[in-house]
C-alpha cells in the first residue's frame, strides 16, 4: 500500500529539516553567551546539542502533536490514509524547499512558519479549506505575535529587578552578595521546575508535583548556598564592581543557554518531525485515529538532527554571531535567554510551534526598553514581518505543486 | 545562513563617541607646546605644529562622520539619537577652536609682549585642564551604559561635569585677566598685534567654552 522508497525520502527530509534547524535556530539562540564570552564555542556547541537533544526527547511531542494532527483534520483521511502520507510528505518537501531557498538567500525566515504555511497549503490542496482546522491556525498565528511580545515584556522586567536590585545601588558586588545566591536559586528552582517537571513524568507515574518541587527546591538550596560561599570571597570597594558582577552572570547565562537549548528542542523539533510523526502513525494502524500517541523515537530522530546540525554548521553560525555581538554583556544575555526560553517552554507545553528566533529577538528589544544595549537595529522586525508574509504563501504554493506532482505520479 | 540576532544588534556609538573624544583631546593638548614655540618664535618648529594639529582636526572630522554614518533612524539606543549628535557636534568644535587658534597663530608673525607670556600660558593650561577634565567623563560613559544608567553612575558623570564648569569658569577669569593686561600695553605694542593676540586669547577661552557646552549636552543625556 505504501512504497518504502518514499518513506525513505521522508525520513530523510525531516532529518534534513531537523539538521537545519540545528545549523541555524540553535545557533540564533545561542548566540548572545558566545557574544557575551560566558562560553567558549565549544562548551556552546556541546551544551547546546545536549540539551536541545534532551527537549526534543522530553517534551518535544507537544508541538509535534499539533503540527502532526492539530492543523489538518484528520477525520478526512479515515480510509484513505494514503493521501495523508503524501501529503505529508509533500509539506516535508515544500517547507524544507523553501527553508533551503531562505537560508541561501540569507531571509530571515522561521521553519515553523514554513511548516505551518505548508501544512495550510496541503490542506487546501487535499482536503479543502474545510479540512484546515482554522481555530488552531487561528491560535498558532496570534502565538507567534504574542510570543515575542510577552518576551519582551518578561525580559524587560526581569532586567528591571537586576538593575534595581543589583545595578543600580552603591555597591553593586555589595547587593550582589546579598542578591546573588537568591537570583541563582530561584534561576536554578525554575530550570528544575521545568527539566524535571515537564519530563519524566512521560516515563514515570510516581513522578508527582510534590517529588518535582521537593527536588528542585533542593537543587535551588545547594546553588544558592554554593553562590553565596563563592561569592563572599570577592573584596568589596574596588574599580571593577561590574565587571565581577558580569562574572557572576556568567554563571547565570550558562544556565540560561541550557535552558534555552532545551527549550528549542521542544519546540522546533515539531517542524522536522511533526509531518513525519503523522506519517508513521498513519502507517502503523493503518487508518487515522484522532487520538494518537506520539511514540518517543519519532522527537528523539529530530534531536538527533539537531544535534547533527549544530555540529556541523552550527558552530560556524555561532562563530559568526559571537564575533558580531561582541556588545552584549552576560547580564543581558542571561536576561534575554531565561526570558525567550521561559517563553518558549510554556508555548511547547501548550503545542504552541512558535519561532524561538523571534522570541529571542523579543528578548532583546525588551532589556533595550530598560536602557540596557547600546544601539539595536530595529530594521530586524520589519524584515521579519515581511518574511512572514513571504513565507506563509510561498511554502504553501511549494507544497501545492508537490503535492500535485505525488498525485499525478 | 538565516542570522537574526547578529544582525538585530548594531554596534554601540559609545565606543566610537570615546574615540573621538581621545582625538579631540590630542590635538588640543598640542596647543602647549604650540604656544611656547609662538612665545619663543620658533618659526619651522610653529608650522610643524599647526600642520599636526590641523591633521588631528581632521581625524577627528573623519570620526565624527563615521558616527553620524552608523547612527541610521531605525536604531533604538538607550541614549536619543538627536542629543548624540548634538554631543558629538559641540566635541568637534572643540577640535575646530584649538584648529583657529593654530591658524591664528599661522597667519601674522607676531610677537608676544613679555608681560602677557605669563597669562597666556597660564590660560593655555587652564583651557587644557578643562578639556582633560571632559574626557575623564566621556570614559565614565561606557560604564554607565553598562550599568544601564544607574543614578549612581549618573551622579557620578554629573559631578564630574561640574568639575568641568569649574575649570571653564577659572579659565574665564584668565581671561578676562589677560584681555585687561594686554589693553594696558596700548601704545607699546602695534594695534595689529593687540588685534591678533586678542583675537588669539578669544580663541583659547573658545576652546574651554565648547567643552563646557559638551558637558552640558552629556547632562542633557543622562537627565532623560
Amino acid at each position: 500500500m505504501f512504497e518504502i522508497p518514499l518513506l525513505i525520502v521522508a525520513v530523510a527530509v525531516g532529518l534534513y529539516m531537523a539538521v537545519n534547524i540545528g545549523a541555524n535556530d540553535v545557533a540564533n539562540a545561542m548566540g548572545t553567551s558566545v557574544g557575551a564570552r560566558s562560553l567558549s564555542l565549544r562548551k556552546a556547541v556541546i551544551l547546546a546539542a545536549t540539551f536541545s537533544f534532551f527537549g526534543a526527547l522530553l517534551l518535544g511531542s507537544y508541538v509535534t502533536e499539533t503540527i502532526s494532527k492539530g492543523v489538518i483534520d484528520s477525520t478526512y483521511f479515515v480510509d484513505k490514509s494514503v493521501f495523508l502520507i503524501y501529503g505529508m510528505i509533500a509539506v516535508l518537501l515544500g517547507s524544507s524547499i523553501w527553508i533551503t531557498l531562505a537560508t541561501y538567500l540569507k531571509l530571515p525566515i522561521s521553519t515553523t512558519h514554513s511548516v505551518i504555511g505548508a501544512l495550510i497549503g496541503f490542506g487546501l490542496i487535499g482536503p479543502g479549506a474545510g479540512g484546515i482546522n482554522w481555530r488552531v491556525v487561528g491560535n498558532i498565528v496570534l502565538s507567534w505575535i504574542f510570543s515575542p511580545m510577552i518576551g519582551a515584556l518578561v525580559a524587560y522586567l526581569l532586567f528591571i529587578v537586576i538593575k534595581k536590585r543589583i545595578l543600580d545601588v552603591a555597591s553593586p558586588l555589595k547587593s550582589l552578595k546579598k542578591e546573588g545566591p537568591l537570583l541563582l536559586s530561584i534561576v536554578l528552582f525554575i530550570l528544575s521546575i521545568a527539566f524535571i517537571g515537564g519530563s519524566f513524568k512521560r516515563f514515570s507515574k510516581n513522578f508527582t508535583l510534590s517529588y518535582t518541587i521537593g527536588i528542585s527546591l533542593g537543587v535551588a538550596i545547594v546553588g544558592g548556598m554554593g553562590a553565596y560561599f563563592s561569592l563572599k570571597k570577592y573584596s568589596l570597594n574596588r574599580e571593577d564592581e561590574y565587571e565581577k558582577v558580569e562574572d557572576f552572570s556568567k554563571i547565570l547565562q550558562v544556565l540560561s543557554a541550557s535552558y534555552e537549548a532545551f527549550a528549542l528542542g521542544t519546540n522546533d523539533v515539531a517542524n522536522a518531525v511533526g509531518p513525519l510523526a503523522a506519517i508513521f502513525s498513519a502507517l502503523k494502524t493503518g487508518h487515522i485515529s484522532t487520538q494518537v500517541y506520539v511514540s518517543p523515537w519519532v522527537p528523539a530522530l529530530g534531536g538527533a538532527g539537531l544535534v547533527i546540525g549544530i555540529s556541523i554548521w552550527g558552530y560556524r553560525v555561532m562563530e559568526t554571531i559571537g564575533k558580531k555581538i561582541t556588545e552584549v554583556t552576560p547580564t543581558r544575555g542571561f536576561v534575554a535567554e531565561f526570558s525567550a526560553a521561559s517563553v518558549v517552554l510554556v508555548c511547547s507545553r501548550l503545542g504552541m510551534p512558535i519561532s524561538t528566533t523571534h522570541a529571542s529577538v523579543g528578548a532583546v528589544i525588551g532589556i533595550g526598553m530598560a536602557r540596557g544595549v547600546g544601539a539595536l537595529n530595529l530594521r530586524v522586525i520589519r524584515n521579519i514581518i515581511f518574511s512572514w508574509l513571504f513565507t506563509l504563501p510561498i511554502a504553501a504554493g511549494l507544497t501545492m505543486g508537490v503535492y500535485k506532482i505525488f498525485i499525478i505520479i | 545562513m538565516r542570522n537574526v540576532i547578529a544582525k538585530l544588534f548594531h554596534k554601540s556609538p559609545f565606543e566610537a563617541l570615546y574615540k573621538h573624544m581621545l582625538k579631540v583631546k590630542e590635538c588640543s593638548d598640542l596647543l602647549k607646546p604650540l604656544m611656547e614655540t609662538f612665545i619663543s618664535r620658533n618659526r619651522e618648529l610653529i608650522d610643524e605644529q599647526i600642520k599636526a594639529i590641523s591633521d588631528l582636526e581632521h581625524e577627528a572630522d573623519i570620526i565624527k562622520d563615521e558616527i553620524r554614518e552608523h547612527l541610521p533612524y531605525h536604531l533604538f539606543m538607550s541614549i536619543n539619537r538627536a542629543d548624540i549628535l548634538r554631543f558629538l557636534h559641540q566635541e568637534d568644535a572643540i577640535a575646530d577652536s584649538a584648529e583657529d587658534v593654530a591658524r591664528l597663530i599661522e597667519m601674522r608673525e607676531t610677537e608676544v609682549p613679555s608681560e602677557l607670556k605669563e597669562n597666556l600660558m597660564e590660560l593655555v593650561n587652564k583651557v587644557l585642564e578643562t578639556v582633560d577634565s571632559l574626557k575623564r567623563i566621556t570614559s565614565n560613559i561606557k560604564l554607565l551604559s553598562q550599568s544601564s544608567f544607574s543614578k549612581r553612575e549618573e551622579e557620578k558623570i554629573s559631578n564630574l561635569i561640574k568639575d568641568v564648569d569649574r575649570k571653564e569658569f577659572e579659565a574665564d577669569v584668565i581671561q578676562q585677566k589677560a584681555t585687561k593686561n594686554l589693553f594696558l600695553l596700548e601704545g607699546k605694542i602695534d594695534p595689529i598685534s593687540v588685534v591678533i593676540l586678542m583675537k588669539i586669547v578669544k580663541e583659547l577661552g573658545s576652546v574651554a567654552d565648547n567643552a563646557q557646552n559638551t558637558g552640558s549636552q552629556l547632562r542633557c543625556i543622562i537627565a532623560r
